[in-house]
């Protein structure tokens, strides 16, 4: 008898499962269309000989990913990608959980100020990078008007010329772009919590930071885990900000992968080294999605 | 005449023939009409346009959209317009894809990487009922596998430009400086500079020295070439392109300069090394930098913009060695498997047509690349709006072109840049960063 009511509901899950399959066959295949051919043909790509003076390909082996991984200007902007995706993410995540509180706690005008930082989510990457360009100008920028004017420098500087501070600065344009993100999504899933709860907790007497510890994080993992994966997977793949506001420069210095890659690609003409680059980088990504939200999403007893 | 039968009246002639077109209700404009019966099928075509401020690029528009159409009613005739930047990255791929456009205009240093991998088809003097004697030497060596000064073409000049010395007389007069009297030598130009700052507090040089950015050479080789330098053997009347000169004491005094203007005297613009060519145009619209090297289309621009600004034009300064200048412009290509050449000719016909040569080119913000539009009533009409404009035709016969190399935009784009930088940023002395750069281009023609 146990062992028919097991099978029926195993059939049942089954079904259930098979059930959703029409749902998302359309958007699967449309998917598996569009990105299965240029993927393959990446891969293959990455093991041919592509040189700049023919349009002719060979097959080279290993020969482009170890050229790749011997150019010290793509481990550069690999250590800069890292480096820029982790600062970011983190600084989006931390930001943006913060606004998203301070916004739900808002009795008045949550609506207008939560629309006010959403906006630069909703301006174009283009457009955001002119805009900062133009702040960060070193002879006529906001930002050096209004530090010369109070005395904090005595002459223009140049963020964006600067080998120190020209990551900082670019990266600080990202994150004014991505934040409002991790604030939406940080702001549904405070939404999403049982009054009732965080109510018994307050009549228990726990304090707000245990209340945000104890019940609203976990009730949050999800989101953290699916927010932070979109922004780490977003911010490394970043193109635009650093290619307009400062093309990579100084010395490399804001050269991310994607614009190593795109370089390589269009300026060099070896589309073979940049292949073998993007398959280097998709590995790298993959084997960080698998870990990164395996990790976040085990559950842990009594968590929800 | 190299070609039977083409001589300048009859180019005339031809162009004031297509006019007949009116008669029938076509678009009027005069061209050199090819015989419209035989023209028919598919035919796209690519350019580029620069920014929509620039003064002219509307005749651009009127040339693809009504005119060549009009010409041509039984062909199926589609073009886009891409943005600077737009177009190589997307030819690049449909070219080796062998995918349209049949025919597409692209900037002179990008031409070597369609002409060298053998992507266009060749062109010769009958197809196009133009003698090639038509357009400047320099020029046509672009079009010419790996820039050899012999041997067929595979594309046709369809402007050329080259920039001149813009500056402030305001700020000039403000410094002390002769308002009439712009410096004459490279070295004149960084002292010049350095007066400026030290008087006015505005900054006496517009540098652009951004990374991966073509503006950086086209501002930095001039003053190299002046001192002696070179990036292979550029300055050859035949160029072998295979003899690397970019480490040489010509590049390396050049560096030295830009070195003394930004590190030593600070007379140019602290966010040099992040600025492009648009930033410094916006720097010296505003009066914040008195000198900049532009093309023939800025003075205009300024003139709309800013009308009170007292602007002075010079030919660019000379050097020890010579007086250069980066020969650029544009060529039109035809993709070597395109189906529909006599229409892609016929395109090119009538685009070198005086009348439109003249008004395309400056709407590109140069100059027509056939002597005979360079001539034409058209250009002198429109050269009448153009301020300086005869500092274009004085600078012509000092134009050196990139490097006519497959691997012309690394080198152009990355190499001359990033040299330039390693001094700027304190990194490397200019000895250093010479010969870094000499080695760079010497592994880049090895592979």
């Amino acid at each position: 008898m146990t062992e028919q009511v097991g099978a029926a509901s195993a059939r049942a899950v089954w079904r259930e499962r098979l059930a959703g399959i029409p749902y998302v066959l359309p958007a699967v295949l449309v998917i598996v269309a569009v990105m299965s051919y240029p993927f393959a043909y990446s891969i293959y790509l990455s093991f041919q000989g592509t040189p700049s003076y023919t349009t002719e390909t060979h097959f080279t082996g290993l020969a482009n990913y170890a050229v790749v991984l011997h150019d010290s200007v793509f481990l550069h902007s690999l250590i800069t990608t890292v480096t820029w995706t982790i600062g970011c993410t983190i600084v989006d995540i931390v930001f943006g959980m913060g606004a998203a509180i301070i916004v739900n706690g808002l009795r008045w005008f949550r609506g207008p100020i939560r629309a006010a930082l959403m906006l630069p989510y909703i301006v174009g990457y283009v457009i955001a990078s002119y805009a900062w360009l133009w702040l960060y100008q070193a002879e006529y920028g906001l930002l050096n008007q209004v530090l010369t004017s109070w005395n904090i420098i005595s002459e223009p500087v140049s963020l964006l010329s600067s080998l120190t501070w020209a990551l900082p600065a670019v990266m600080l344009v990202n994150i004014w772009k991505t934040m409002p993100f991790a604030m939406i999504m940080f702001l549904a899933g405070l939404q999403a919590i049982p009054e009732q709860t965080v109510m018994a907790a307050e009549l228990d007497g726990a304090s707000p930071m245990r209340i945000f510890f104890e019940i609203k994080l976990p009730y949050l993992r999800r989101v953290l885990v699916i927010t932070s994966t979109l922004l780490t997977f977003q911010n490394f793949n970043t193109f635009t900000i650093p290619y307009i506001m400062t093309s990579g420069g100084p010395l490399n210095e804001t050269e991310i992968v994607s614009n190593y890659i795109y370089n390589l690609a269009f300026t060099n003409l070896n589309f073979g080294g940049a292949a073998a680059a993007s398959v280097i980088v998709m590995i790298g990504l993959m084997a960080f999605a698998v870990v990164y939200v395996g990790s976040l999403s085990r559950r842990q007893p009594g968590v929800v | 005449m190299a070609v039977s039968g083409y001589t300048r009246r009859q180019a005339l002639q031809a162009a004031a023939g297509a006019a007949g077109l009116a008669a029938t209700g076509v678009w009027s404009k005069p061209g050199l009409a090819a015989a419209t019966a035989d023209i028919t099928g598919k035919l796209v075509a690519w350019d580029w346009s620069d920014a929509p401020s620039v003064p002219g690029v509307e005749a651009q528009a009127e040339f693809y959209t009504k005119y060549f159409p009009g010409m041509y009613k039984d062909l199926k005739f589609s073009s886009t317009i891409f943005g600077y930047t737009d177009l190589l990255p997307k030819l690049t791929v449909a070219w080796r894809a062998s995918n349209q456009p049949d025919l597409a205009r692209t900037a002179i240093q990008w031409s070597q990487q369609f002409v060298g991998t053998d992507q266009c088809a060749t062109i010769t003097e009958e197809e196009l009922g133009i003698p090639f004697k038509e357009f400047l030497p320099g020029a046509l060596l672009s079009v010419r596998k790996n820039g050899a000064g012999e041997g067929p073409l595979y594309g046709i000049p369809t402007n050329n430009e080259v920039m001149f010395l813009l500056y402030n007389k305001a700020i000039f007069t403000k410094a002390g400086l002769d308002p009439n009297k712009p410096p004459t030598t490279w070295d004149e130009l960084a002292a010049f500079s350095k007066t400026i700052h030290d008087k006015t507090g505005s900054y006496g040089y517009g540098m652009c020295a951004q990374q991966n950015q073509g503006n950086t050479p086209y501002r930095f080789m001039p003053m190299a070439w002046a001192y002696g330098g070179a990036i292979f053997d550029e300055l050859l009347p035949h160029p072998t392109w295979r003899n690397i000169g970019i480490g040489n004491d010509g590049v390396v005094a050049a560096l030295a300069l830009y070195n003394k203007m930004f590190n030593i005297d600070k007379s140019v613009q602290p966010s040099a090394m992040s600025d492009n060519q648009t930033n410094v145009q916006t720097l010296f619209l505003d009066g914040k930098v008195a000198m900049c090297i532009d093309h023939p289309s800025f003075p205009q621009q300024v003139q709309q913009l800013k009308p009170d600004l007292d602007m002075g034009g010079a030919l660019l300064p000379t050097g020890p060695v010579r007086r250069a200048v980066v020969l650029g412009g544009s060529n039109f290509h035809i993709r070597k498997t395109t189906t529909n050449k006599p229409a892609a000719l016929a395109l090119m016909k009538a685009y070198l047509a005086p009348y439109w040569n003249a008004r395309l080119g400056t709407g590109a913000g140069s100059e027509g690349s056939t002597e005979i539009s360079r001539a034409s009533d058209e250009q002198k009409l429109l050269s009448k709006d153009l301020p300086f404009n005869d500092l274009v035709f004085d600078m012509l016969p000092f134009g050196v072109n990139v490097p006519l190399v497959t691997q012309g935009a690394q080198i152009w784009n990355n190499t001359i840049p990033g040299m330039i930088q390693q001094v700027l940023s304190g990194r490397s002395t200019p000895k250093e960063a010479a010969a870094a750069a000499a080695s760079q281009v010497q592994q880049m023609m090895a592979t």
